[in-house]
């Protein structure tokens, strides 16, 4: 596995004519860094507002409350610079028949498909971190510096550690379950679709909306509304939906469980990204050995 | 040792028998010419061979280690190479990652399976296809031939122990064509790399396989050796000498067991299948894989054909003609590919 993870990121860091994904993707999240925060250059230079005024403090308030508001929420940034960067990365593979090359030798289609979902999270965690840098940087150089506008303090170094291992894991989630939609169609537009669904949060949001109707149209769900909505709750949108307000959170009540009872933030979090990570991994592999090349 | 072995191997896609309970024996250092129709199965077979498909039904065996079975054994979902046996495949499409060059290419395999040195092993693979020449020229870029090439290329990474190639010489100009083809031949030769080689093209397949299978509606019909092969089309060597009578009492002392026939213009006619043992002795040397002439092409009948002329040159012989005749192979493996399987 550790050879075909060298040879993956030799692959991804070519950086010739940019043909590596990983100078592809910086290249984008540096983009949008710029854009977000030039958007918000533009809003200062137009003259503040209360609402936009109060939005600005409250968005600068912390580190993570800042690159919260910009990497995450309902259509995270965050998840679709991982998601597309990995199924634009692994769909060649089976398209262009370059897997029927690699697992005709002694690695096997088991070790190659346990390998993807490895760097899923490994990819994940790059973009997480080159977002974080380039936001931060940006908005060092073109807000803080020029007009003073800086992030007012520091985040609980602990608080803000569980809040980048819980967006982290959240998006390697919804990673691995874009992965999926490659072993499944193996064409370009019907991936793009399927991947794009549980970045726009498409699936909690249905799930709550089938628990609401359940009062009223689809009352046959009512015994099962409850059910609905916990699993909505744990889902990896919802929670980094619920991220982009920042680290603030992480100690505080997110949800409840029977015979548990509270759950703080941090580990509904890193709990969400666990399981889904597991069940979409367990999908990945089980379709990937089922299906010919 | 059999490099594959297959029992009974099916495979079904819905109601269409791709494969039909084939039994296939590819030995150690083959080169095993896999030949039919489109749509007969060898595809098919080579894909569940190389881990690629599942196999519905049957089993298949690489260097003894059973890799694919029946559902019923819980084995058919996970197929893999064997631990100690490195399989090369080019099946179907050249498999080619088209953003990247050639050498990105080579190298990403050679990464992923562990190859010592893979720098230097990669550029020795570019040079062996020709593709030396194409620096940071993405993929996409290439032609056909320089496509199959570079597939070609990456079946080889890793030095394989078993070579699966499905129509290797699509796009392919002639001269790519013998280069690769002596390539080919010089590692089953030098390194004793047993290769499954699917084509369409007879006449490539003639210049290099030592065994054929000839499969119809995804059964095999036939295995023959590539003695059994020319003994079938009635290959023989033709002698026209000054002296016949003397030619005739040589041969006969120089080539005991062969089977020799005084034809009615003065000439004398070898069958070819008698004489191979005796072209294989080691009194006739190898020819160059890297020469160009068709005399050099490493088959039996090259090599029979050199042993006779030297034969005649000892004995003072002045000769008037030698050359091989055979009935055409084409005609007798179109004749097999429309045999019904035996049941």
């Amino acid at each position: 596995m550790l050879n075909l993870l060298r040879s993956d990121l030799y692959r991804m860091t070519r950086i010739r004519g940019l043909r590596g994904e990983l100078w592809q993707y910086a290249s984008v999240l540096l983009f949008i860094a710029c854009l977000e925060v030039g958007l918000t250059w533009f809003i200062l230079q137009s003259g503040l507002g209360p609402a936009e005024n109060a939005n600005l403090i409250k968005e600068l308030a912390t580190p993570s409350s800042f690159l919260g508001s910009t990497m995450l929420g309902s259509f995270s940034v965050l998840a679709l610079a991982a998601s597309f960067g990995m199924v634009e990365y692994t769909l060649p593979d089976l398209s262009e028949g370059y897997v029927k090359s690699l697992v005709s030798s002694p690695r096997g289609r088991a070790l190659y498909l346990g390998e993807k979902i490895l760097l899923a999270g490994i990819w994940s965690a790059l973009m997480l971190a080159l977002g974080c840098i380039f936001h931060l940087v940006i908005l060092k150089v073109f807000l803080t510096m020029p007009y003073g506008f800086a992030i007012q303090g520091p985040d609980n170094p602990l608080a803000f550690a569980l809040w980048l291992l819980g967006a982290w894991l959240a998006t390697w989630a919804i990673t691995v379950i874009a992965m999926i939609a490659v072993a499944i169609f193996r064409k370009k537009l019907p991936v793009y679709i399927f991947a794009f669904a549980p970045i726009s949060g498409l699936f909690p949001l249905t799930l709550s909306a089938l628990a609401f109707s359940s009062g009223g149209m689809l009352s046959f769900l009512q015994p099962i509304a409850p059910a609905l909505t916990s699993i909505a709750t744990w889902m990896p949108s919802s929670v980094l939906q619920a991220f982009s307000n920042g680290a603030n959170t992480m100690f505080d009540t997110a949800t409840t469980l029977p015979l548990i009872g509270a759950v703080p933030g941090w580990a509904w979090g890193a709990v969400t990204g666990v399981i889904w990570i597991l069940i979409g991994s367990a999908a990945y592999i089980a379709i990937g050995k089922r299906r010919d090349l | 040792m059999y490099a594959i072995q297959t029992h009974d191997l099916t495979k079904i896609y819905g109601k269409k028998h791709a494969v039909d309970h084939l039994n296939m024996t590819v030995h150690e250092g083959d080169i095993y010419g896999f030949v039919g129709n489109n749509g007969a199965g060898k595809s098919t077979t080579m894909k569940m061979i190389a881990g690629l498909a599942s196999p519905t039904w049957g089993e298949i065996e690489l260097y003894g280690q059973l890799i694919g079975a029946h559902p019923a054994r819980g084995n058919a979902g996970g197929v893999n190479a064997t631990q100690t046996h490195h399989v090369g495949a080019l099946i179907e499409e050249p498999g080619v990652l088209k953003a990247h060059s050639a050498f990105d290419n080579l190298m990403m395999k050679a990464l992923a399976i562990g190859v010592i040195n893979p720098k230097e092993h990669c550029r020795d693979l570019l040079k062996l296809v020709g593709l030396a020449d194409t620096g940071s020229q993405p993929a996409k870029k290439f032609s056909l031939g320089m496509k199959q090439r570079l597939g070609l290329a990456l079946a080889l990474v890793g030095t394989p122990d078993l070579l699966l190639l499905d129509e290797p010489f699509n796009g392919m100009d002639p001269q790519a064509t013998r280069d690769m083809r002596q390539a080919l031949v010089r590692l089953n030769r030098e390194r004793g790399v047993t290769i499954v080689i699917s084509s369409h093209v007879l006449d490539q397949l003639n210049r290099m396989a030592t065994r054929y299978g000839v499969v119809r509606d995804g059964a095999l019909v036939r295995e023959i050796t590539e003695a059994q092969v020319h003994e079938s089309c009635g290959s023989s060597v033709r002698i026209k000498t000054a002296d016949p009578a003397r030619t005739l009492a040589t041969l006969e002392e120089r080539l005991p067991g062969a089977n020799l026939r005084a034809l009615p213009d003065q000439a004398i006619s070898i069958s070819l299948p008698s004489l191979v043992p005796a072209a294989s002795a080691p009194a006739a040397p190898a020819a160059s894989a890297t020469s160009s002439s068709s005399a050099t092409d490493p088959a039996p009948a090259a090599q029979a054909v050199e042993h006779i002329s030297r034969i005649l040159h000892d004995a003072d012989q002045v000769v008037l003609e030698l050359s091989v005749t055979e009935r055409d192979i084409e005609d007798y493996f179109v004749e097999l590919m429309g045999t019904p399987a035996p049941k």
